[in-house]
Formats: C-alpha cells, structure tokens, sequence
C-alpha cells in the first residue's frame, strides 16, 4: 500500500501545472458553493436578527398566558426571574420590556398607539432604536419619543406635550402627560404610526403595574446558543407561571419565508454543483487523456489493472483533497473579509432597500456550517467525478493505448 | 242568576284582560323602576377575577335617557375621574392631566374601567325599549316572586349585536330580575343578574347587579347601590363638561 | 483559414469541446430558468398588489395621506370623473367613501376600515367578486349588505347573514352605529384587506355618514405602461394627490430591486464557475497542443494567428452552446409559463406575503439576447489567458519534447 501511495503522491507532482489546474478547478468549486452559500444565509442571518432584535429577541420570557392574550393582566413580577439560570457566555443582553396600548391624544386628534416601557440603554443595545431618532434626542427620563409618523397626525413635535390615556393593569384607570424628547422614523408603516417609548419605569408608574414586565427578551452571543439556553431557562421556570420561547415559535411566517427561499436557494446551489461539475469532470478527462500511454506502459510492463485504478484513486484523493483544501483557504479569508466589509449596493437598489430599513448591502455569512458542508459536498462530488478516470483505466486496451 | 253570574264572569275576564299590561309595557315600567326621570346616587363595583378582585367607588347622575354622569371616588389612583355621556358620546375627564378626552369609536366595545362591561353598555343601556320587539313567553316563579319571562328580539334596523335577550321580571313592582343576553346563534354570551331588593329612596329596587360572561363564570363584576335617589331635580346644564371637570 | 481551423479543432476532442458546451448549455438555461422564476415571484407580487389591492393609481385629497379622516374628500371629483372617463386607457375606475370604525359581534369587535363602493365598479377594479369564497357578492340580503374577510369572519365568529354592528364617526364628529347582514365572505390576495377592510354598498355608507364625497379612487389600467401619463393627466385636473401603486407602497421597488440584485449576482457567480471551467479546459487543451502549437508556430503561423485561433476556438464553443442553452430555456419558461409552477405546500407563507400558490414563469425577449452576449463575453475573457500561454510557447523548445 505504501507504494502505491508513493506513486500516487509522485505522479501528481510529476506534471504540476496540470495537478494544480485540476485542484484549482476544484478548489474554485468549493469557493463558489461557499460564495453562494454565504450569501444566502447571510441575508436569512440578517432578516433575523432585524426582526430579533427588534421584536422578540431570540428567547423570550413572558407569563404562559400573554402569548394568546397580549394584555397588561398577563404581565408578570420582574423579580421572578432573579436567581434565573443567565450565562455570560450565551447571553448577550437581556431586555426588560413593557407594552400595552393606549389612546395618544393631543388637542382635537386622538389615536390608538403602542406604549414600550423600555430601558434607553438595553434598548439602543439591542435594536439601535437610537440610531432611527430624527428629531430630538435619544434619551427618556420622563419624557417620551414617539414615532414621527404618529407625531404628524397629531401634529405634535420634540417639545411638545404627548397625552396617553389607557387601561392599566387589572383596568385601572392609566393617565399621563410627557414632553416630547425624540422623534424616531420607522421603516415598517404600522410601527411608524403607532409607537411610543418610555422608559420602564415610567411606563409602570403609568400602567399601574409597579415592578412588571411583560416580556423579558434575551440576545444570544449566538443563535447556534439557543436551544441549550432554552432549555435551562424552561428548566428553571419550571413550576412557575413564566414560560420561555424562541423566535421560531414566536414569528412562524418568518420561519416559513426563510424555509421556502431556502429551499429556492438549494435549486440555484444544485445548478452551481452542476456547472462546477462538468469543469472538474473536464479537468479528469483531460488528465485521463493525457496519461493513455503512460497506463498503457504500466499495465505493458505488469501492472495490474486494479493496481493502476488503486493508484489512479488515491491520485485523485489526493487531488480532490488538495482543491478543497486550497478552496477552504482561499474563502475564508475573502468571505471573512465580505463579511466585515459588506458589499455596498448603489442607485435605486440602494434606495429601495433603505427605505424597507435595510441597509444597502449584500451580507455575508460566516457560519462555519457553510465552509463544512460546501466542502464535504464538493469533495464528493469531486470524488464521484473522480470514477470516470478509474473506469477508463479498466476499459483500456493496451496496445490501442501504447499506440497513442 | 245564572245570568248574574255569567256577567260577573265576564266581567272578570275582561277585567284580567286589561289589567294583563303587554310585554313591552312590562319591560318599560321595569326600566322606569330602576331609572325614574332621573337618578342620583352612589355605588360600589367590584370586578371579580379568578386571582384579584378591584373595588372602585363612584358618584352618578341620569337624567332620561340620553344624558349621565359617573364620578370616581375611589380608589386613590382613580379618583377624580369622571365619565359624562351625552346622548351617543362618551366624554372623559382625566383630572390628573387636566383634560377632557371624547373616546373615539374604537374605544366603545372595550371594556370600562376595567370591568365586564363596555364602554358601549354605558352609552346604550336604555336601548332595551325602543331598540326591541318585546313578547311575553311564560309565566314562571322565581327567587320567591311570579315573573314574567320576555323575549326582546331586535328590531331590523337597531345597531344592536345581541340576537335575543331573555328578561325576568317581577310581577309584582316590576323588579328586573335576571338578564340573559345570547348571541344570534342562540348561545348566551352574558348574565345579568339582580338582587337584594331594598328600599333606595322612594321605591324598592334591586340593589345589587352581578354580571357574569358565560365564558369566563369564574369571573364577573358586581355592582351594588350604597345610596340612591330618584327624580331628583337636575338640569341640562348640569351634564355639560364645565360641570363635568368642576365636580368632586 | 482560422475559422475552419478553430471548428476542426473543436471537434478533433470531442469530449473534451462537449464537457465545456455542456457546461455553458447548463449555465445557460438554467439562468434563463432561475430568472424567469425570480420574475415570476415578483410580477406575482406586483400583479396580485394592483389587481386586488391598490390598482394602478389612487387619487386622495394631499391631507388624507396622513390623517385618514373623512372630512378630507377627493376634490374637483366631477373634473376627475370626466377625465377619466375619456381616457381610453382607463380599464375600469373605483370611487370609495372610506371610513374608519369598528366593527362588533356578540362574540367581540376589531378595528376596520369600511369602504363603501359602488358594488360594479368595484367588481370591475379590484375583481372582489370573484375573491368571495361563501355567501354571495352583495347578494341574498337586501338591507345594509356587508362583506367580511375569512380572517374577520373566524374572529367574530361570523357566518352568512350574521348581524354585525358598525360603529363610526359620522361628518358631523357624531358616533354612529348600524347593523349590517353579512352577505358574503372573501378572502383577498392582500393580507392588508384580509386583516382590517369591510366593505358595504355605497348608498348605505352615504346615509350612515350623512354625506357624499369620495376618500379615495382607485384606477385600473389596461397597460401599466400608461401610468405616469394618466398620472401627469390627472395632476393637471385636481389639487388633489395622484400616487402609482409603487408610490403607494414602497415594497413593491423592494421586491423589483432586491430581486434584480440577486439576479443579477447570481449571473456573476455562475458565469464566473462557467469562466473557470472554460479557463481550466482551454488551458489543458493548450498544454496538450503544445508540441503542434510549437509546430504551426515554427512553420510561419504569427504570434497573433495563434492568440486568434484559441480565441475563436473558445468562441465557437460559445457559439454552439449559447443558442442550444437558449433553446432549452425558452422550452422551459414557456411550459412552465403555461403550466406554473405549483407551491401550494407554502400557501401558508406565501399568502401571509401576499402571493398566490402558483407562480407563472416569464422573461423578457431582451434577456435571452443578454445572456447570449454574455455567454460570448465569458468564453472571449475566458480565452484570454489560455491564449496568452499559447503565444508563449517557444517552438524550438515545444518541438524538441518529444
């Protein structure tokens, strides 16, 4: 076996050129299926963390019933998460939050809004909600910002007085006046007209519902984190009337978008597979090709046909791990690099995009799971390519082949 | 003698005959019980719930139909605030931030001051005479009175969401007894019932309403009248909004 | 001369010359395949938005935009109607009185927008007849007819002749209640209408409020083609503001740039797998002709001969393969065009984003001719570097190997 695997690790070095034109073919295969990869959960890792981060965070912990029903009765005592189960190490930041909705009124114009009672800093953290102020500051003390949609119906702007009036917890009667500190802009319409911030306790002073919290999201370092850290957060509520879910439980039509574009992106990843496949599949004809006669001599001289495929495989195992390898290494570093530096989209693209809230680029994702699986894909791929030159090898005719 | 008899008999019948009022007298005169031209007085209400329950206090005014007014007097929290309806509006008095808010469409099926019932109940309550077809079912007894059972059926036109509602009432001083309201697939939706008949003022009323929706029964929200007054002297003046933020 | 050279040699390694068309016909349709289904999504998207939802245009008065209160009416309306009505691209038109309430069962009550349509315009504009799934289109309830949504339906608990209560400001800042019978049930391609929209005839909507006066019209065209001018048409005749349906709702540039965009990448990712298939295969083909490439060199062929061989070599391959690709292409986008493409396993998710199930593939004629350039270009970029090392082979030393 050794000898074969000598000879084998000769002959490729033996015609270099023609060794790295095979591996480079393949090791350009595994780029691409990365490249393309990358991108695709690049933009689902974006999609999800805009709506994480701005909605429910990757875990949430609400009181059982406050799914079903989201009303202030189903908030629940923040200190019933002391003592809660919260690793550094997975949790990134977790946010307290406060909402319900109330009638926001200003003169003659009145209209329903959502309260958040949020703590200013958690929350820049967490969704940058400080970064979409236009008007005004970040800051809430005992103020409020509201969306600048719902500033321009009521006609009311930084400085002004904003009235909420509502339902407190268990229904008592919720009253409150707050100067104006901040207009935020909203891309989404429905939250550009309806939402209001103040801080939490405020917004608890307001409800009526002194020390509780509605949902208490958490921010994973990442969400590869999140099923261990549900499943000790469900474990250590358990018995309690507070239960723990995650984003796929909590925003299903997002799951279910991601899923149907996922499964478009496997068709366009599988045409890649194709098109790489018939450039390795070129590259293994030509080597095949080029080395009739030297087969030809090897069986001439004694060699036994498997013997010659053996030695043809392990050329080809070698070869094939070589492309990966030289695939791996060349896109990691410029998908890294993609990734830290996204692509800028430009003109109307852009504007299009930045009026949805997303920023104008191409995100890329650095999941390992991305580099494994594309190489382990191309690396058989490449292999099952790699039977054509084992086949010709054993449909070879000697003397046609000394011929050549 | 026979004769005699005969007549008297007649008589008798004739006499049953008018003295039997019509279903919609009935349902009148009980709603003029509990009302009168107007009222003045003061009530407790207690909303029930499996884990907590919430008193609040209140001061009210009504006169006729169209106008009322509500006063909080307690808890802390709430006191001060004040609900006026004037014909269809509903007016808020927030004294906290020194306002008056008129409560917008939206608002008027969600649920008052926490309680089972809506700010619509609050807007629409008389409309059981005119917004109704009124028939006598039975006869039947009930918590020791005769009562009459009446269906009211809306009439085509009114903006009313019930699909019947079942009305007992006392033969005897026309006391409401139990409401039954059902949606129009004929399932009840809420109870209302009536006790502790006592002496408010000039007349015997039930003084204690419990409301219970039929599909939270562990829950409810009752009222009871501490004090009441009818056909006190108010003026229309005194259902405007200077007066609704100038009382205590 | 170089031609026929060039042909010869493609087909002197067959295998060879068939792997690299192969690769280009596989590019090449299933480009034309993965566009045309992109296009498909997106058309289906922009389609459903105007047929059932905004229409090509919509005219409000400018302060409605941000206060949707029905005391500011579309003006000049008489002057609009009769612009309209001479305008031969003009399909059909919708004038709604939209009113903003609340609708209430026994059972509860939800927030909706009322918009009382002329029930044939109505038909005509947004084809909501045809989207009533139970009950009939205003039909089978003579007083205050309404159509409710599926999704408001099952929230109410409503079924056909269901009583609802609508309650709403009336033009006098007046709460107003009215009862209404459900005559029908919809279910709309939009999940804006399907959340929050009623609709009642016009007639009932005007006696309820008190007054005429119309809160929105929305216009069909026979080709979207003529928006922008029956928009500037309209501008000139009313103060009020004329929008498209892409100024309307900005999702719909989202949807037509986001997909250009990954149509777009995806080109350059595939013609760039393609490039280097054809740069590997070339370059083998070179270092396998190097002896006769020595040959030709060392009997008189030029440097440039040489460098125009490979390149024409490499183009036929181009040649060949492109229109086969495109042939295979357009035999796929008009079967499926005709047929669709079935996700109904998706419903769910698509009409959550306002899809229908089956989606039509299309393409424009332009993208074929596009994609035969760009097919040529890479196989011409591809020729380049394999032709470079041709030219620097040295005869002497080329012949001397063997």
């Amino acid at each position: 076996m050794k000898m074969y695997l000598t000879m084998a690790w000769r002959n490729i070095w033996r015609n270099r050129k023609r060794t790295w034109i095979t591996a480079s073919s393949i090791g350009f295969a595994v780029f691409f299926a990365c490249v393309m990869q990358s991108m695709q959960l690049g933009s689902y890792e974006r999609m999800i963390d805009n709506s994480v981060r701005f909605f429910t965070g990757h875990l949430s912990i609400h009181q059982e019933a406050y799914w079903g029903e989201k009303i202030l009765d189903n908030s629940y005592d923040r200190d019933q998460l002391a003592g809660l189960p919260m690793d550094p190490d997975q949790v990134m930041l977790s946010v307290p939050r406060i909402s319900s909705f109330a009638l926001a009124s200003s003169g003659r114009q009145t209209k329903g809004v959502m309260v958040n009672g949020i703590n200013p800093q958690d929350e820049a953290a967490m969704s940058g909600l400080d970064e979409k102020v236009v008007d005004g500051v970040y800051e809430l003390e005992d103020g409020a910002l509201i969306a600048a949609g719902l500033a321009e119906y009521l006609k009311i702007g930084v400085g002004d007085t904003l009235v909420l009036v509502s339902q407190g917890y268990h229904g008592v009667n919720a009253v409150g006046q707050y100067p104006v500190k901040g207009l935020v802009a909203f891309p989404v319409p429905e939250l550009n007209q309806s939402a209001v911030y103040l801080s939490l306790s405020v917004a608890q002073r307001f409800y009526g519902a002194e020390g509780l919290i509605t949902s208490y999201s958490l921010l994973l370092n990442s969400p590869g984190q999140m099923a261990a850290a549900q499943q000790s957060i469900e474990a250590a509520l358990d018995g309690s009337e507070l239960s723990v879910m995650n984003w796929r439980e909590m925003m299903p039509e997002l799951v279910q978008g991601i899923e149907l574009d996922y499964y478009g992106g496997l068709i366009m990843i599988g045409i890649l597979y194709m098109i790489i496949g018939f450039g390795i599949f070129g590259t293994f004809l030509m080597m095949t090709k080029e080395r009739t006669y030297e087969f030809g001599i090897l069986t001439a001289i004694g060699m036994k046909k498997p013997r010659v495929q053996l030695m043809v495989s392990l050329e080809i195992f070698f070869l094939t791990f070589l492309g990966v390898i030289l695939g791996l290494m060349a896109s990691a570093p410029i998908i890294t690099y993609f990734y830290l530096n996204p692509i800028r989209i430009t003109g109307d693209a852009a504007k299009a995009f930045e009026n949805f809230g997303y920023e104008a680029i191409i995100p890329f994702s650095i999941d390992p799971m991305v580099f494994y699986y594309q190489g382990v894909v191309i690396f058989i791929l490449a292999l099952m390519l790699g039977i054509y030159p084992i086949l010709y090898v054993k449909r070879l005719q000697t003397i046609k082949a000394l011929k050549e | 003698m026979k004769r005699i008899l005969l007549l008297l008999l007649g008589m008798l019948v004739a006499l049953m005959a008018i003295s039997q009022p019509t279903a919609t007298e009935i349902i009148e005169a009980a709603d003029q019980r509990m009302q009168g031209e107007s009222n003045r007085g003061t009530m407790k209400m207690s909303i029930v719930r499996p884990k907590w329950t919430r008193d609040i206090t209140m001061k009210s005014w009504a006169k006729g139909t169209d106008y009322s007014l509500v006063l909080i007097t307690a808890p802390a929290r709430d006191k001060g605030t004040g609900f006026l309806k004037r014909e269809k509006e509903l007016w808020n008095w927030q004294p906290t931030i020194d306002r008056v808010i008129k409560l917008p469409p939206s608002m008027m099926m969600q649920s008052w001051m926490g309680s089972d019932f809506t700010n619509d109940d609050l807007v629409r309550q008389s409309s059981i005479v005119n917004d109704f077809e009124h028939t006598l079912e039975k006869d039947t007894t009930m918590m020791g009175y005769d009562v009459w059972k009446i269906v009211l059926i809306p009439k085509p036109q009114a903006a009313v969401v019930w699909g019947k509602i079942e009305a007992y009432i006392s033969k005897e001083k026309y006391f409401q007894l139990i409401f039954k309201y059902y949606d129009e697939d004929q399932y009840m939706v809420n109870t209302l019932n009536f006790s502790e008949i006592r002496m408010m003022g000039d007349r015997e009323i039930p003084t204690r309403m419990e409301m219970i929706p039929a599909e939270n029964p562990e829950q409810k929200t009752v009222v009871v009248y501490e004090d009441f007054e009818f056909d006190v002297e108010l003026s229309d003046q005194f259902f405007s909004l200077q007066n609704l933020k100038r009382l205590r | 001369m170089i031609f026929s050279l060039a042909w010869r040699n493609v087909w002197r390694s067959r295998k060879r010359s068939l792997v690299v068309i192969g690769a280009m016909i596989v590019g090449v349709w299933s480009l034309i395949f993965i566009i045309s289904f992109y296009n498909s999504f997106y058309v289906g998207f922009s389609n459903n938005g105007v047929q059932y939802e905004y229409s090509h245009l919509q005219i409000h008065h400018p302060d409605y935009l941000t206060d949707p209160n029905i005391n500011w009416r579309v003006q000049d309306l008489d002057q609009v109607s009769a612009r309209l009505e001479r305008m031969e691209s003009v399909a059909a038109s919708s004038y709604r009185q939209k009113i903003p309430g609340m609708i209430a069962s026994a059972k509860t009550s939800a927030g909706v927008e009322i918009y009382g349509v002329d029930t044939e315009q109505e038909a005509a504009t947004t084809l909501l007849s045809t989207l009533v799934v139970d009950g009939a289109y205003f039909e089978g309830i003579t007083r205050n007819p309404i159509l409710v949504s599926r999704k408001i339906a099952n929230k109410l608990k409503l079924k056909i002749r269901s009583k609802v209560v609508l309650t709403f400001q009336d033009l006098d800042q007046e709460i107003t209640a009215a009862s209404f019978r459900v005559a029908g049930i919809f279910e709309s391609k939009s999940p804006r209408i399907n959340e929050g929209v009623v609709y009642v005839r016009q007639s009932d909507s005007e006696r309820l409020i008190g007054g005429n006066g119309i809160h929105e019209v929305a216009i069909l065209l026979d080709d979207a083609e003529d928006m922008d001018e029956v928009k500037h048409a309209l501008v000139g005749v009313t103060p009020s503001t004329v929008r498209t349906y892409r100024d309307i709702a900005p999702e719909f540039s989202l949807m037509e740039q986001s997909s250009a965009t990954t149509q777009r990448t995806l080109t350059v990712i595939i013609m760039l797998a393609l490039l280097f298939g054809i740069v590997n295969t070339m370059l083998m083909a070179v270092l396998e002709r190097t002896r006769e490439i020595g040959m030709l060199r060392s009997i008189g062929m030029h440097r440039g001969k040489v460098f125009r061989m490979i390149l024409v070599e490499t183009l036929t391959l181009g040649a060949i393969a492109g229109p086969v690709g495109l042939a295979l292409g357009y035999i796929t986008v008009q079967w499926l065009g005709e047929r669709g493409l079935d996700l109904s396993r998706y419903s769910e998710a698509l009409q959550e984003y306002g899809y229908d199930a089956i989606f039509y593939p299309e393409i424009e004629n332009l993208t074929y001719f596009g994609l035969m350039i760009t097919v040529l270009i890479t196989a011409f970029v591809g020729s380049i570097y394999p032709a470079i090392k041709a030219i620097r082979i040295n005869p002497l030393e080329a012949l001397r190997k063997l």
